[in-house]
């Protein structure tokens, strides 16, 4: 107990001190679309090539027929719990050649969670509700966010030095190599706008608000 | 008759034509009504394979399956749920269009699809979805394409359904139109298009006959732009075509064609053509033999009439029409004959009117009618005898003399109509005639003079003409006399005559009986001897007629001045002379004068008559109660 608290401080007061210090060396990242209409659910990292990770979790809710988060970045080796909060049985499935797993019909906890191994883009769904699709994005780095609404992220406690920003996200119509920007990172904020093209998507018919009535 | 076939026929085509236009209209109508259902059906065939396919997408237990990318795991799967849904044909795609297995082609994998145009138009589309015709191994389906999400899109499900006659059949059960499925493609040789029959509801000898029809129907490409009906011959029968095109690309088409049997659609009006043309062939008989009926009943009896009526136009009185009927028209012939009766008896009371009074009085009496009573009138009596007729008589037979004195009558009578004079009678050889009556006449004094004269002419060719055929010479005397006298129809109601009464009547015919006395052939009183002109007259005589107190001087025409000699004037001029002489009662100065015009004329009766007057009265005293006047006693 005592060398957990221990570790705990550690940690704490340690990351305090670097996040003071480096506060000031951040990356202001803008995303928008073709038409400059910012761009939710952007994945943007510093590509770098570090160990995989133990030990760390991450949890993707299904709550109201949703997977939340809608995209969740995870350093390679990252687990993910599928906690299941509605009251009806969930099957979550994933094809992607980065994780190919599933979680037969459940409700409440599975029992372990899944392990991330393997870098790259997995597109995982309900096999019952069609619309319940959520994006995994696994990568070598612990440097990572995701734009929000208004398309916006911050990379920050950036150490000085020249770093390639990459930006990814479900709908681009480029692959992640072109959306991919070098930039030499100073004291103070740096700001990098990404421009991603969307590529048409097939519309998702099966949702429930687009289901065409088709009665006889 | 005649009008009525024309008709009739016209009659019959209308209806005809009508009942095509109504079929046609009908056929139009079900072929709109065809065409709506077969797009539905072929929507709905549609809609159903893109449920099933759908449905297979969003399967779970299909999702790791097509995953696994396996050929033969695929392709079992495939197989199983083409038999669960009733499809003709599955397949899967990998997303690029490398099939990964078609049940269709078992062992056929990673090849490139053979209808890569689908995915292109599903890649396309806002649901990544499509469907077409086409021809997989030369069968015709219809298919879709859906993709597979998993959750991203990871495969093409394709589904097909084979269009084979069922489900023209089932179109047929519904629209009860024929439905064919043809394939067109442009021949690369002749520009033209091949037409192949796909399915088909059509039967028998004409299934194969849609092909041939479309193929040699070279306006078929420009109907089938304007989804315009059209005629096609088929087996000698006309059907009504729609074509719908259902897919068309690189020039060449798949269409429905939709047709109806012309003849099919008339059959409920076949009934109403036969009895159309039962009715006709009723009526025709009706006609025929009413037409004869009429026929023999009214026109051949009104053809007869209208003969007969025009004989009798034309004069033919003495006609008899044979209708031998008890109809009006048999009463109408019989009238007719009556009438024809009637004016034949007509003619002949004119004919004979003619004959017995002058025509001018006959034409008289038959326009003015015939009343009793009459006016008064100057009017010129003529009086002519014929002298030695009786002597005629004793040499010949009655009937022979009867034959001669008509025709002298004839002779005489035609010179007095020439001068507009009238026959009043004839009385035995006699003839009275009439001048200024009953129409005026201003010159009827010297027309009265100059037939009578010509009269005298005409006496010197008949006794030429006597003495040839051994008969004896005659004479004739007349007598002229102008007067006031009563003119008009006399005698009783019944039988009645034109005539005029009057002393001037009897004076003419006195002064007829003196020309033998006198030895003169015409004797004109001084009435009429004063409305003459450009006429030498010889003074005759003075005379008193009985019962008168005046003289009447009498004279006789000697001719037309022109025509006569200057020792005729002088003659009469020295006789004039005589009668004055005498007239003074200078009897020897008188005779004196008389004796050498005796000596030169001695066949002059008068000049003997006043001779024997002066020697009478030779020493007689001159007398001043004597006026000159010489009374006849004798009649």
């Amino acid at each position: 107990m005592k060398i957990f608290q221990l570790a705990a401080w550690y940690f704490i007061s340690i990351s305090f001190v670097t996040s003071w210090l480096s506060h000031a060396n951040s990356i202001k990242v803008s995303v928008v679309d073709e038409k400059k209409n910012p761009v939710e659910f952007a994945v943007i990292y510093i590509k770098e090539t570090l160990p995989k990770v133990s030990g760390h979790s991450v949890v993707i809710d299904q709550v109201d027929k949703e997977f939340i988060p809608y995209v969740t970045v995870v350093q390679r080796g990252s687990a993910i719990n599928f906690p299941n909060n509605d009251e009806i049985r969930h099957q979550v499935y994933s094809f992607s050649k980065s994780k190919q797993f599933e979680l037969p019909l459940y409700s409440g906890n599975p029992s372990s969670p899944v392990v991330f191994d393997k870098n790259g883009v997995i597109a995982m769904a309900c096999n019952i509700h069609d619309w319940m699709k959520a994006y995994i994005y696994v990568v070598d780095t612990n440097k990572f966010t995701i734009s929000d609404k208004a398309g916006q992220a911050v990379l920050s406690n950036l150490a000085k030095g020249q770093y390639e920003v990459v930006v990814w996200h479900p709908k681009a119509k480029e692959s992640e190599q072109l959306n991919a920007q070098q930039i030499d990172i100073g004291d103070g904020e740096q700001k990098l706008v990404f421009i991603v093209a969307q590529k048409t998507q097939f519309k998702a018919w099966r949702s429930p608000k687009s289901v065409r009535r088709r009665g006889y | 008759m005649v009008i009525f076939i024309p008709i009739q026929l016209l009659l019959f085509i209308v209806i005809r034509d009508a009942n095509i236009a109504t079929a046609r209209a009908n056929i139009d109508e079900a072929l709109q009504v065809t065409a709506d259902v077969f797009f539905k059906s072929l929507a709905q065939h549609r809609d159903a394979l893109l449920s099933k396919v759908r449905a297979l997408s969003t399967d779970y237990a299909f999702k790791p399956v097509a995953n696994t990318n396996e050929h033969k795991t695929v392709l079992s799967t495939l197989i199983s749920y083409q038999q669960r849904v009733e499809a003709d044909v599955m397949l899967l795609l990998a997303m690029e269009g490398n099939i990964i297995a078609d049940t269709s082609h078992p062992l056929l994998t990673n090849e490139p699809f053979y209808l890569p145009l689908l995915i292109e138009q599903a890649s396309n589309s806002e649901y990544g979805e499509a469907d077409t015709i086409a021809f997989i191994d030369k069968q015709p389906y219809l298919l879709v394409a859906v993709p597979l999400f998993s959750p991203e899109p990871s495969h093409w499900i394709v589904m097909g359904f084979l269009l084979t006659d069922v489900f023209a059949q089932n179109l047929q059960k519904i629209t009860k139109s024929d439905v064919s499925i043809m394939f067109g493609s442009k021949l690369t040789s002749t520009g033209s298009y091949q037409w192949l029959q796909l399915a088909s509801t059509l039967t028998g000898d004409i299934r194969q006959l849609s092909e041939q029809a479309l193929t040699s129907k070279a306006s078929f490409e420009q109907a089938l732009k304007v989804n315009q009906n059209f005629d096609l011959l088929m087996a000698g029968q006309s059907y009504v075509s729609v074509a719908l095109p259902i897919r068309s690309e690189n020039e060449e088409y798949f269409i429905a064609l939709l047709q109806r049997s012309l003849a099919l659609a008339l059959v409920p009006y076949e009934d109403l053509h036969l009895i159309v043309a039962f009715g006709f062939v009723i009526a025709l008989i009706l006609l025929i033999v009413g037409g004869n009926f009429i026929a023999r009943k009214i026109t051949e009896p009104v053809t007869v009439l209208a003969q007969g009526a025009e004989k009798i136009e034309q004069g033919h009185y003495d006609l008899t029409i044979e209708v031998n009927q008890n109809d009006e028209l048999g009463q109408l012939a019989q009238r007719f004959n009556a009438m024809a009766k009637g004016l034949a008896e007509r003619a002949k009371v004119r004919s004979l009117l003619g004959k017995v009074v002058s025509p001018a009085i006959a034409e008289q009496l038959l326009n003015k009618g015939v009343e009793l009573g009459g006016e008064e009138r100057e009017v010129t009596i003529l009086f002519s005898d014929i002298r030695n007729f009786t002597s005629l008589c004793e040499t010949h037979n009655a009937k022979e003399m009867l034959k001669l004195l008509n025709q002298l009558l004839t002779r005489l009578s035609k010179i007095i109509d020439v001068h507009h004079g009238v026959i009043d009678k004839y009385i035995g050889d006699a003839v009275m005639a009439l001048f200024g009556v009953p129409i005026k006449d201003d010159l009827q004094a010297q027309n009265t003079v100059l037939a009578a004269l010509a009269m005298q002419q005409e006496l010197v060719a008949i006794n030429q003409e006597l003495i040839v055929n051994n008969f004896v010479e005659i004479g004739l005397g007349i007598g002229i006399n102008t007067a006031q006298v009563i003119a008009g129809n006399m005698g009783s109601s019944t039988r009645l005559n034109y005539t005029v009464i009057g002393d001037g009547v009897n004076v003419s015919s006195r002064l007829e009986g003196l020309t033998k006395y006198y030895g003169v052939s015409i004797l004109v009183s001084e009435a009429t001897k004063l409305q003459c002109k450009d006429i030498l007259f010889q003074e005759i005589d003075t005379m008193r007629v009985k019962g008168k107190k005046l003289g009447l001087t009498i004279y006789q025409p000697l001719g037309v001045l022109s025509g006569t000699s200057q020792k005729e004037s002088e003659q009469v001029a020295a006789f004039n002379q005589v009668l004055m002489l005498y007239k003074k009662q200078a009897w020897q100065q008188a005779l004196a004068l008389l004796t050498p015009l005796i000596k030169q004329f001695p066949a002059t009766t008068y000049y003997q008559v006043y001779s024997e007057r002066l020697h009478a009265k030779q020493g007689v005293e001159f007398d001043e109660n004597w006026d000159g006047i010489f009374t006849h006693f004798e009649k």
